[in-house]
């Protein structure tokens, strides 16, 4: 009983991290129709961000996830605007190659000026705030789930309640009409794109606050998990990536329990293939009809 | 594609080449050897990559995956159970098929993003589950993997470079022949569309198995050449990374062309050697070759306008009145 | 030819088709009409086996095909082409009717890598046939363009004539006059024409009631997903649903 808790716990926890970035897939998926692989790449970035600030500033948790947020937005737009805006006629297949491209070009420049070795962070409210029963949940865990769960709410007031949330919505459902009916649909993917990056940079510092540690390649492994929980959730659903993340960090955490840490990596990609194969539109999309 | 009658001067042109490739080891030393001889694992491995992305539209990064298969299949056989070369060459390319048509029937009738995404996390799966079981030394990963015996002597890596070259001639042959014929045509519909191929009675599902298994046989076939050459496996020699090199290789070549995933495997493969400078940035330059073919060379370096540049444009043209008339 | 018993295509709480019934006699030409989203081309997709029928039964020269998948369908000898072109963008002219003949081609795999004589043999009476096709249809001077260069008139007759190198018994035309300007329509029409009375029974759906007139034997209208009229033209035309429906006062005499 007390293992399970605990394993919903760190689930919970670890579970934000990857709705965040299930959202930024979500995000980019609704408006251009493309899978953002270098997803993974802003997540590091914003991870390192947030080192630099610790390491050569200030060790502060709120003002690294604000200079996290600006790395994430900013990078994300300067990536739309040079070079995602260009391809974006092309084919799925295309785009997905060129965001590889660009997620390894990310990792190898930070590897090269950043260093490949993997440098640690300063551990942040790590007093243990309770402990009923053998269940040990620390202030850390707790501010992180806050977070995470502020800019969540955050995003949906933003996506559901503001007029740039509904061009969002309209660009996501059909972007030629909406362009018809006067919405500025370059902003809009703009707009889009580099708040799904600064969600990717945010979890990239929860990330690298919660493991306590940074490196060039850490963006790597939550990218794909991630990608498999927006998967799970249905891609183009923004609900659907929150529950897809959370059930698959709560899903993880217990995988290795039953089987062993060896296989860890293996659960998400397990649960991904899966639901592509039974269920293809994840727990919460809608199935499309074909048109032909 | 009508059919071309190869010119002289281009037929002259791939003797030259072969003549070339032939002698390589009088040339040049031992290194470059081991060199060559990668290139051509990767050419295997670009070329039937190639199959799946370029031809048949399917977007698989889990290439690595089956060059594993083939690769642990092969020295598992050599070591564990004493079988001859060209047994666990085989069955390291048999094996991986048969891998490429579970993963094919499972991922096949998804869309191309959810295949790319499968085929990468099947990959991984595989790699994951050869670092941790027993039976294929977990971690450590197989040492001691032997030559291929002919002659009753071990092969030396000469005559090894020898037989990766004809293997890799064959398998341009084979390929070549193979997409300008009815089932290359056929992989090609379900690429443009395969809506329009089914309407036209073309069993869509089973050619894409078929691209697959031929695809991820080549594969085996390369990893076991791999793990014979380098006599020394563990599984982190099979990361995504290797498929990502593969798809620069295709995508930075020209995908859905014969000649463009061999230029593109040389080129990515050699430059690092010949540039000392760019050995440090071996990844760096991968990932530029793959946003360079995307956003400036969508048909990669084959379908680039060379002719733009005069100098070329004269040597084609050198080329061209000497060679006859394409029918 | 064709029979349809009582199709139903549900999509969730939607039914696109609502118990559509239908028969097509030999050599005709059959024409479906209605306004948009009458579910014309649910019907036809149920047909060609690219979404099932929720109900119903389909059959085809005596034989139920219901539910049988695309390629299935096309090998009973349906040929179609679609509302949106569906040309293979990356071949030739010549190229993509050599597709249409791929259920001809005998060669295995493993001729075809070979490149054995058979093959070889093989592929140069496909090619002269489809050049025969071509010249029949005038397309032989575009045949090495690239299928996405032709004028979009002729991306059109090239989609039909890739499905008649099918060899079907059945052709079925998704609005093949859709976005022809006046002289293009009267020229597919006379090529219609044409290819019926060489013995193709043709079903189409289409927009353009003039043309439809005018060439079809008999014409099915529908509505909401049902059949509400069928006749030759003259019984269409004066029907009052169909009037009210889809043609409008204009066409009450």
């Amino acid at each position: 009983m007390t293992m399970i808790v605990q394993q919903l716990v760190n689930g919970i926890t670890q579970g934000g991290l990857y709705a965040l970035l299930a959202i930024s897939y979500a995000l980019v998926y609704g408006v251009m129709g493309m899978v953002n692989f270098s997803t993974g790449s802003i997540y590091m970035l914003g991870a390192v961000g947030g080192w630099l600030i610790c390491h050569f500033f200030i060790e502060s948790f709120f003002l690294s996830v604000a200079v996290g947020f600006c790395v994430g937005f900013a990078v994300a737009f300067i990536l739309e605007k040079l070079a995602f805006r260009s391809i974006r006629g092309a084919s799925r297949i295309s785009s997905l190659i060129c965001t590889i491209g660009f997620s390894q070009l990310i990792n190898e420049l930070v590897a090269l000026t950043f260093g490949k070795a993997t440098k640690g962070m300063p551990s942040f409210f790590s007093r243990e705030l309770f402990s009923i029963a053998g269940v040990h949940i620390n202030l850390l865990q707790v501010v992180l789930v806050l977070t995470v769960v502020v800019i969540l709410i955050a995003l949906q007031i933003l996506v559901y309640k503001t007029r740039m949330g509904l061009a969002i919505r309209t660009v996501s459902m059909d972007n030629k009409a909406a362009g018809l009916m006067g919405i500025n649909v370059d902003q809009t993917i703009s707009v889009a794109f580099s708040l799904a990056g600064a969600c990717a940079a945010i979890a990239g510092l929860a990330g690298c606050v919660y493991y306590r540690s940074v490196s060039a390649y850490m963006g790597w492994t939550p990218g794909i998990k991630a990608f498999s929980a927006a998967v799970f959730g249905g891609l183009s659903s923004m609900p659907g990536a929150i529950l897809g993340g959370y059930l698959m960090g709560i899903i993880e955490n217990f995988g290795v329990q039953i089987f062993s840490t060896g296989y860890r990596d293996v659960i998400s990609f397990f649960v991904m293939i899966v639901f592509l194969l039974v269920r293809p539109q994840g727990l919460m999309g809608k199935k499309k009809i074909t048109k032909v | 594609m009508t059919k071309k009658k190869l010119s002289p001067a281009a037929l002259v042109l791939l003797l030259a080449v072969l003549v070339v490739l032939a002698a390589f080891p009088f040339i040049f030393n031992s290194y470059l050897l081991q060199v060559a001889v990668y290139c051509g694992i990767y050419i295997m491995l670009a070329v039937s990559l190639n199959l799946l992305i370029g031809y048949t539209g399917i977007f698989s990064m889990g290439h690595v995956g089956f060059y594993c298969v083939g690769a642990y299949t092969s020295a598992l056989l050599a070591t564990k159970m004493g079988m001859p070369f060209i047994v666990c060459f085989l069955a390291g390319g048999l094996v991986a098929a048969f891998f490429g048509a579970l993963v094919g029937f499972a991922t096949l009738r998804l869309n191309d993003i959810f295949i790319a995404f499968a085929t990468m996390g099947l990959g991984e799966i595989i790699r994951i589950v050869i670092q941790n079981a027993t039976f294929t030394n977990g971690a450590l990963g197989v040492t001691g993997i032997p030559m291929p015996e002919w002659f009753g002597r071990p092969m030396n890596r000469v005559e090894f470079y020898y037989m990766v070259l004809i293997i890799v001639v064959l398998l341009v042959f084979f390929t070549y022949r193979l997409v300008h014929s009815n089932t290359g045509r056929t992989w090609m519909t379900i690429r443009d569309d395969a809506n329009a191929a089914a309407s036209l009675g073309i069993n869509v599902f089973r050619y894409k198995m078929q691209a697959m298994v031929i695809s991820c046989f080549v594969a085996g076939l390369a990893g076991s050449l791999y793990a014979t050459f380098v006599q020394y496996i563990n599984a982190s020699n099979f990361t995504i990374s290797v498929s990502t090199n593969i798809i620069a290789m295709v995508a930075i070549g020209g995908m859905g062309t014969v000649s463009g995933p061999i230029l593109g495997a040389v080129i990515l493969q050699i430059l690092p050697e010949a540039i000392r400078f760019l050995s440090n940035y071996r990844q760096l330059m991968f990932g530029a070759a793959l946003v360079i073919s995307i956003m400036f060379a969508p048909k990669g370096l084959v379908g680039l306008n060379w002719k733009r540049i005069k100098p070329i444009a004269k040597l084609c043209a050198l080329f061209e009145s000497k060679s006859g008339k394409e029918e | 030819m064709l029979r349809a018993e009582n199709i139903y295509v549900r999509f969730g709480g939607l039914t696109a088709v609502d118990n559509v019934s239908l028969e097509i006699a030999d050599g005709e030409i059959h024409a479906i009409i209605g306004p948009n989203g009458a579910g014309k081309s649910t019907f036809f997709n149920a047909v060609s086996g690219i979404n099932k029928p929720s109900e119903g039964k389909i059959f085809f020269q005596g034989e139920d095909i219901t539910g049988l998948s695309q390629h299935q369908v096309a090998e009973k000898g349906i040929g179609r082409t679609f509302q949106n072109i569906k040309l293979f963008s990356s071949m030739t002219v010549l190229e993509n009717v050599l597709c249409g003949s791929h259920m001809n081609v005998k060669s295995t795999l493993f001729q075809d890598m070979l490149g054995t004589r058979f093959q070889q043999q093989e592929e140069k009476e496909l090619r002269e046939q489809c050049i025969e096709l071509l010249k029949r249809v005038e397309l032989y001077d575009k045949r090495n363009l690239l299928s996405k260069n032709l004028p979009y008139g002729e991306q059109r007759k090239l989609e039909i004539v890739r499905a008649m190198a099918t060899g079907p018994k059945l052709l079925m035309l998704d609005e093949p006059a859709a976005g022809m300007n006046p002289s293009e329509t009267e020229e597919l029409k006379q090529f219609i024409k044409k290819i019926n009375t060489e013995g193709l029974t043709i079903l189409l759906i289409e927009h353009d009631v003039k043309m439809v007139m005018s060439l079809a034997d008999t014409i099915t209208v529908l509505d909401h997903g049902a059949k509400i009229a069928e006749g030759s033209a003259d019984q269409v035309r004066s029907d009052p649903k169909v009037i009210e429906a889809y043609l409008g006062k204009s066409y009450r005499r």
